[in-house]
């Protein structure tokens, strides 16, 4: 069998199982628990996040992205802050988390703080932009333009 | 105070000589050097003064392909030291990068760091609380408070550019703060864990992008209002228009007979034009609405333009008897002409 090999090969060694999901399968929905962490072999993926009632679509994946990896980091047994949709079938491998976590653990208490505030801002910035895009839709909204 | 000062900017072999005093918060115990505030500096002819900021965007283009935060071309020494103890401290190394974590103090209020400073340091809270605020005409804005074991300054780190402080931070409780020389942390991340590395970087990549689309979005917000502002009064132009005077010829689009006829631009735009005809013209072809004409004219400039136009209104030409206005918007143009009318109808 020929596997298409995401751009970084760094990442598959790390892929302890493989799923396909056709197309519009919810990979990870928000604000569900869950710490697996996913890299995408094959297909596109959305990412989307739920803000004023609206739904905002932040990017589309490519093969060798990574995602849901963000708890890991943060590390409070945060709760999915976004959905994963399949944009067309898909294969994603699931990456071994107690083997990303030891790495992760071993590195120095500055490092570590380090990328969690990383995540942190990622996170931060992410609902920032959700909070502001579902803000002018609403002024579009009620303005609507002559 | 002032201190004297001898600076060595090793990426263009110069030293400096004079007086040094700290204008903002200065913390420059590490290596000798600057690692976060600005001083100013003054020479000894007491002429020229410089200050560390500028002298980190000096360095700055040095900097950006030597692409290593630990080989940051300045150096800074008191007078005690010289030119030996700087060439000692240039490298941060073995037992030297243990000292490379510094504790420091803050009593409530104190100022850490200032927005458009010079830093290359990484903080840490372990004590207290702070605050990341920026200046805008004089009020702060507060944008976060950390607590004990967050991080300031990481994004200058990971994205390796030696900006300066995009915000300044302040001291809102007695705190106890780490500060790390970039060195150190910049060994670790290098060696860290391939796939840790893969995923930090997409994650700084899908920042760098979220900070750009809020900047975007911050824009489109501050023009939203002003459309507010404005009010709904008056419609906005989107394109220049020019009054002319210019022969051209039209003719009818798809339709006989097609044979061309004089008439005159009086205004153009990228988006509509104004003709003006002659009666016996108009008996001849006439300007219907909805009714499209291929016209032709050559600009002022020499250079010539073609263009398909829909007829939209037909009226009496203002104080011209006998000619025809019709207001046109154009349908159909093609690059070429495009581009030299938009060249044409530039302010």
């Amino acid at each position: 069998m020929v596997l298409a090999m995401p751009r970084e090969p760094i990442v598959c060694g790390y892929v302890a199982s493989e799923e396909r999901f056709p197309d519009k399968t919810v990979i990870i929905e928000e604000g569900a628990s869950g710490r697996w962490i996913y890299v995408l072999l094959e297909g596109r993926a959305k990412v989307r996040k739920k803000s004023g009632g609206r739904m905002v679509t932040l990017y589309t994946m490519k093969p060798g992205a990574v995602f849901g990896e963000m708890g890991l980091f943060i590390g409070d047994d945060s709760l999915r802050t976004a959905s994963v949709v399949a944009d067309g079938p898909v294969r994603v491998g699931i990456l071994d988390y107690d083997g990303l976590f030891k790495l992760y653990d071993a590195l120095s208490p500055q490092l570590k703080g380090l990328i969690r505030s990383l995540f942190i801002r990622l996170r931060d910035t992410t609902n920032r932009v959700c909070l502001r895009v579902t803000e002018l839709k609403d002024h579009q909204g009620s303005h609507p333009r002559s | 105070m002032g201190i004297p000062f001898d600076i060595w900017a090793s990426a263009f072999d110069i030293r400096f000589f004079g007086i040094a005093q700290a204008v903002s918060p200065l913390y420059c115990a590490m290596f000798g050097e600057v690692c976060e505030g600005d001083v100013a500096f003054q020479d000894t002819s007491k002429k020229r003064v410089t200050s560390s900021r500028k002298i980190a965007k000096e360095c700055s283009e040095y900097f950006s392909f030597q692409k290593d935060v630990s080989l940051f071309p300045l150096h800074f020494a008191t007078e005690k030291g010289g030119q030996k103890r700087m060439e000692d401290q240039r490298m941060p190394s073995g037992r030297r990068s243990k000292d490379s974590i510094r504790r420091l103090r803050y009593k409530k209020g104190d100022l850490i760091m200032k927005e458009g400073d010079y830093g290359i340091s990484i903080y840490r809270v372990i004590r207290g609380e702070v605050q990341i605020y920026n200046e805008v005409d004089g009020r702060q804005i507060p944008l976060a408070t950390l607590g004990p074991g967050e991080v300031i300054g990481e994004m200058g780190f990971l994205a390796r550019s030696p900006e300066p402080r995009s915000a300044s931070a302040r001291a809102i409780e007695d705190s106890q703060l780490e500060a790390m020389h970039p060195a150190l942390l910049a060994k670790e991340y290098e060696q860290m864990a391939p796939v840790l590395k893969f995923i930090t970087d997409q994650a700084l990549k899908r920042l760098i992008r979220m900070n750009e689309w809020l900047g975007l979005l911050g824009l489109k917000r501050e023009e939203a209002a002003e459309k507010r502002r404005e009010g709904r009064a008056g419609c906005q132009r989107l394109h220049y228009r020019k009054r002319l005077d210019l022969e051209c010829t039209y003719r009818a689009r798809q339709e006989s007979p097609a044979f061309p006829l004089i008439g005159t631009i009086r205004d153009l735009s990228l988006c509509g034009v104004r003709l003006e005809i002659s009666a016996k013209n108009a008996r001849k072809l006439p300007l219907s609405p909805e009714r499209e004409f291929i016209i032709e004219a050559v600009l002022p400039d020499g250079k010539s333009v073609a263009f398909v136009a829909r007829v939209v209104r037909v009226k009496e030409a203002h104080g011209k008897p006998g000619h025809l206005s019709a207001g046109m918007a154009i349908t159909n143009i093609n690059v070429g002409s495009r581009r030299n009318l938009g060249f044409f109808l530039m302010p």
